[in-house]
């Protein structure tokens, strides 16, 4: 069981998140990761993993499956409006970002609770 | 250790979260850029499913019966409506649901509120917008729309069907552009629709030169002045037929104008104006000159091109009215278009309707003036200007007199306070109906008469209104709120101290300029002139046009057996009579001079032009160096005065005349050099600059349509939103008169048979979301000068190709 934490874990980060963000507002998905860690009483390394492969697929996966639909229309505007990135990347880089929130939120939960842990 | 390790993350995380979810962060125009990429909340959102649309049922709470909307395969929306009011509150939820950024920008734009979306960076603009008195405009606009019933109940129907669609979006629902401002949609009102409207006048009736025409005059003289700058162009050809008489009896006002004793530069620059190219074309041809014996109607305005269009197309169906043709997003009806009986369309019509009035302040304070010897005081009108980021608003206190807002004042000039008289701030005089009712009426009009029944709600901005009829009948009328004017009154800054100046009456709607079915078979107009010299009544204008118009005339003047194809060809006609004029006059400047081998090439490309600015031609780059160059030669003392203060600038035709007449004019003396220049010199001289420039360009860069560079821009300069650069042809003073981006704005021909004919295309699409397949689908077809067919069916079943339909309750 302790061997599959993480992957669910991460699953988990991903499916919360899939069913809680339309009703939060978007930074929802960094308490959403720390809860989650602290609950699988995730290391650091593995709660920032955790974190950022579970944003990253969220809203990667989300981004290129609206992007396709759309036939790559506006991640080629909103590409050249953010100064010549091309259409293609705009997908991967939301997913960096969905990656960077879940994975803080993910780590400020394990050291949180590294810290009440140690001071007990 | 641990507790800096945890606060250092905690710290970075918030500031992460902090920054992320703010707009504009670092002073950077950047959205939220976590919200922004958020696939829940952001622009994916907006990013529409290409192939996605399908029928829907729904109910809108306001509709009083059941209506459907079909969308043909361009997703133009075809309604039916069972009241007119239900057609214009769907109206309104169309307008909104496609194009609400474009509304909200424009209203605020003319009501001075950029600030709110922008910033500090647009306070001077928003100031200037308000000394218009655009706002008090708009008020006024409104007090009389609200006076007539049918006119009232179409604006509140139309508002509450903009606020109904508005009202149903949820933040991640918002059109893209709010998202990239990070600001949010506010309600619509009536008010807003005035503003709307009024947006039309400041684009298309506020051009004025009385400043600038008075520092002219009194920088060249009174003499070199009415040489150079002659009131207008004998080689026009007005848009009613000469020849055609004026039979009514005209309004004569007896008291003179005082002497004009204000001649003296103003120091200070005037308010930015709408760009001299603002043009359009229509014209109408009646049965007997074309193929089917149906009358044609065409019509293409000249706007700024944006992404979306200034345009929206519709049919509107009601047991009153079936009529179709482009809106314009902000305000109900239907603008340019026709119905099962009668085509209209417009151009604009440029006489002068706005004058200055130098104020005499009663006290140091200017808190009263003098008029006709009598202290009157100002009333005050506080404008106050809110900025994004900033709780309490910027003021701005304009003081108003009798002729309207004191928009200018100096304390260090002799013009310490000019007031603005235009015709677009005012309260319209008790009518049956106003400009609303105009195309209301417009929309159900049966014939020739309702036709001119309608145009008599319509004040400003003035519009060559052309007509045609399945009854076989054509028409054009010069329609608006004209002053009678005395002769030159207007053309400079007049005296504000007595009333002697002041407008007293307005032309009657029965006498302004209007012919039916003349023997010459059409009708047309192209911003000229609007008449020959027996018009009864004096006019002025700065920008009429000295081309367009010639051509137009020459062209329907010499045609028979007139088919829509050659209606199309004729839309998309890039001929130029400017180089016409302008170009055997240069040649024979320099027709003796010695010139090198690259040079005869030169001139040689140029000979042999036929004056057609196609994509691909290679003299119009060269001929307008050219020309522009030997213009600021000639006029270099002007242009140099210019540097200081506003002035007039010497007018194409009248600089082309003094080059084939006198080309040792004094004008033509550059009077910083010691020996005497004159045209031949000056025009060798530039001709070698401008074949330099030419061998200068890459091979592939000297075609037309790379040297002028059309692109179609996001209506909020977004970059990213904008069209690719566009290899079409074009010119400003030919019939199809693309510029960089501006042009014919929407190009319609109807032919008047039973059903009628319709073709159309505008560049751009119905949605204004840069994220859907709607939103630039048709610009290659408009750029390409091709037309999609329009359809007015009389059932929702009978439309062809629906691509979807909404049932509503």
């Amino acid at each position: 069981m302790k061997k599959y934490k993480l992957y669910i874990a991460l699953l988990l980060i991903i499916l919360a998140g899939y069913l809680i963000q339309p009703h939060t507002p978007w930074w929802s998905l960094a308490p959403i990761a720390l809860i989650i860690v602290l609950i699988f009483q995730l290391s650091p390394t593995k709660s920032t993993i955790a974190g950022f492969l579970g944003g990253f697929i969220l809203w990667g996966v989300l981004a290129l499956l609206q992007d396709s639909a759309n036939q790559g229309i506006l991640s080629s505007r909103i590409g050249a409006m953010l100064g010549g990135m091309p259409g293609a990347a705009v997908p991967l880089f939301t997913a960096v970002l969905g990656g960077i929130t879940a994975s803080l939120g993910a780590l400020v939960g394990s050291l949180g609770r590294n810290l009440v842990a140690s001071s007990e | 250790m641990r507790i800096l390790r945890f606060t250092l993350v905690l710290l970075f995380t918030i500031a992460f979260i902090y920054l992320a979810n703010t707009s504009g962060p670092f002073n950077s125009q950047l959205p939220a850029i976590g919200s922004f990429f958020s696939p829940f909340h952001g622009f994916w959102k907006n990013a529409e499913k290409v192939n996605g649309l399908k029928d829907e049922s729904f109910a809108l709470e306001g509709l009083s019966a059941p209506a459907k909307v079909v969308f043909d395969e361009r997703m133009v929306p075809h309604i039916f409506a069972e009241n007119n009011e239900d057609a214009f509150f769907l109206q309104g939820y169309l307008h909104a649901r496609d194009r609400f950024f474009q509304m909200d920008i424009s209203t605020r734009s003319t009501a001075g509120r950029i600030s709110e979306v922008l910033g500090a960076g647009a306070i001077n603009y928003d100031k200037r917008q308000r000394r218009k008195g655009l706002g008090w405009a708009a008020e006024n606009a409104l007090s009389a729309f609200d006076k007539s019933e049918e006119e009232k109940r179409a604006i509140e129907a139309y508002s509450k069907g903009v606020n109904a669609y508005i009202e149903s979006l949820s933040p991640e629902e918002y059109p893209l552009e709010y998202k990239i401002l990070g600001i949010q949609p506010e309600a619509w009102s009536s008010l807003k629709c005035a503003q709307s409207f009024k947006t039309f006048a400041n684009t298309l009736c506020f051009g004025h030169d009385d400043l600038q025409a008075t520092n002219t005059r009194a920088f060249l003289g009174d003499s070199l002045f009415s040489e150079l700058y002659p009131e207008h162009n004998p080689k026009q050809s007005p848009i009613i037929p000469v020849g055609t008489t004026f039979d009514f009896e005209r309004i004569v006002i007896d008291e003179e104008l005082p002497q004009e004793d204000l001649i003296g530069m103003v120091p200070y620059r005037s308010m930015p104006m709408p760009p001299p190219y603002i043009g359009s074309n229509n014209w109408a041809v009646s049965g007997s000159k074309t193929a089917a014996g149906n009358a044609i109607l065409c019509n293409d305005p000249h706007l700024d091109l944006s992404l979306p269009s200034i345009w929206y197309e519709i049919q509107i169906h009601t047991p009153q009215m079936n009529s179709y043709g482009v809106s314009a997003p902000g305000t109900p009806g239907i603008l340019i278009g026709f119905n099962e009986n009668i085509a209209w369309g417009q151009t604009n019509v440029g006489w002068d309707v706005l004058d200055w009035y130098s104020i005499k302040w009663a006290d140091d304070e200017r808190t009263s003036y003098l008029l006709d010897g009598k202290t009157k005081k100002v009333t005050y009108r506080i404008e106050e200007i809110y900025v994004k980021g900033k709780k309490d608003p910027v003021l701005d206190t304009v003081k108003y007199t009798e002729w309207g807002p004191v928009s200018y004042e100096d304390k260090k000039s002799g013009y310490d306070g000019m007031a603005m008289r235009w015709i677009a701030h005012d309260k319209p005089d008790d009518k049956p109906f106003y400009e609303m009712g105009t195309f209301i009426r417009l929309m159900r009009a049966k014939d020739y008469d309702e036709y001119r029944d309608a145009l008599t709600g319509f004040d400003a901005p003035a519009q060559n209104f052309v007509f045609a009829s399945n009854q076989g009948d054509i028409g054009i009328t010069v329609n608006g709120k004209f002053p009678v004017r005395k002769d030159q009154q207007g053309r400079f800054i007049q005296d504000g101290s007595t009333t002697a100046n002041a407008w007293k009456q307005f032309i009657p709607k029965s006498q302004v300029p209007a012919v039916k079915n003349p023997e010459r078979g059409f009708v047309s107009s192209a911003n000229q002139r609007s008449t020959d010299d027996t018009y009864p009544y004096y006019y002025y204008g700065r920008s009429f046009d000295d081309y367009r118009g010639r051509y137009v005339n020459r062209k329907l003047e010499a045609m028979q057996g007139i088919t829509i194809q050659d209606m199309m060809a004729m839309q998309n006609d890039n001929y130029s009579i400017l180089p016409e004029d302008a170009l055997p006059a240069l040649l024979r400047l320099i027709d003796k001079a010695d010139l090198s081998e690259e040079e005869e090439e030169v001139k040689k490309l140029l000979k042999d032009w036929d004056f057609v600015f196609d994509p691909d031609a290679k003299a119009p780059a060269v001929f307008l160096s050219w020309r522009r160059e030997m213009y600021n030669v000639t006029f270099d003392e002007i242009i140099n005065k210019g540097q200081e203060v506003d002035m007039d600038y010497v007018e194409n035709w009248r600089f082309i005349e003094l080059m084939q007449e006198s080309p040792s004019h004094k004008i033509f003396d550059i009077e910083k050099t010691e020996q005497v220049e004159t045209a031949d010199s000056l025009a060798l001289k530039t001709f070698r600059k401008a074949s330099k420039e030419y061998f200068e360009r890459s091979a592939d860069s000297r075609d037309w349509a790379e040297v002028k560079g059309t692109f179609i821009p996001h209506i909020g300069n977004i970059p990213g939103m904008a069209s690719k650069r566009l290899k079409n042809g074009g010119y400003n003073d030919a019939i199809n008169s693309v510029k960089k981006s501006n042009g014919p704005s929407w190009r319609m021909i109807v032919e008047m048979s039973k059903p009628i004919k319709a073709y159309g295309v505008f560049p751009g699409g119905p949605s204004g979301n840069p994220g859907s397949p709607y939103y630039d689908n048709t610009v290659d077809q408009w750029a390409e000068g091709k037309y999609y067919e329009l359809q007015i069916p009389n059932s929702p079943e009978s439309l062809k190709g629906t691509l979807f339909t909404w049932s509503l309750e």
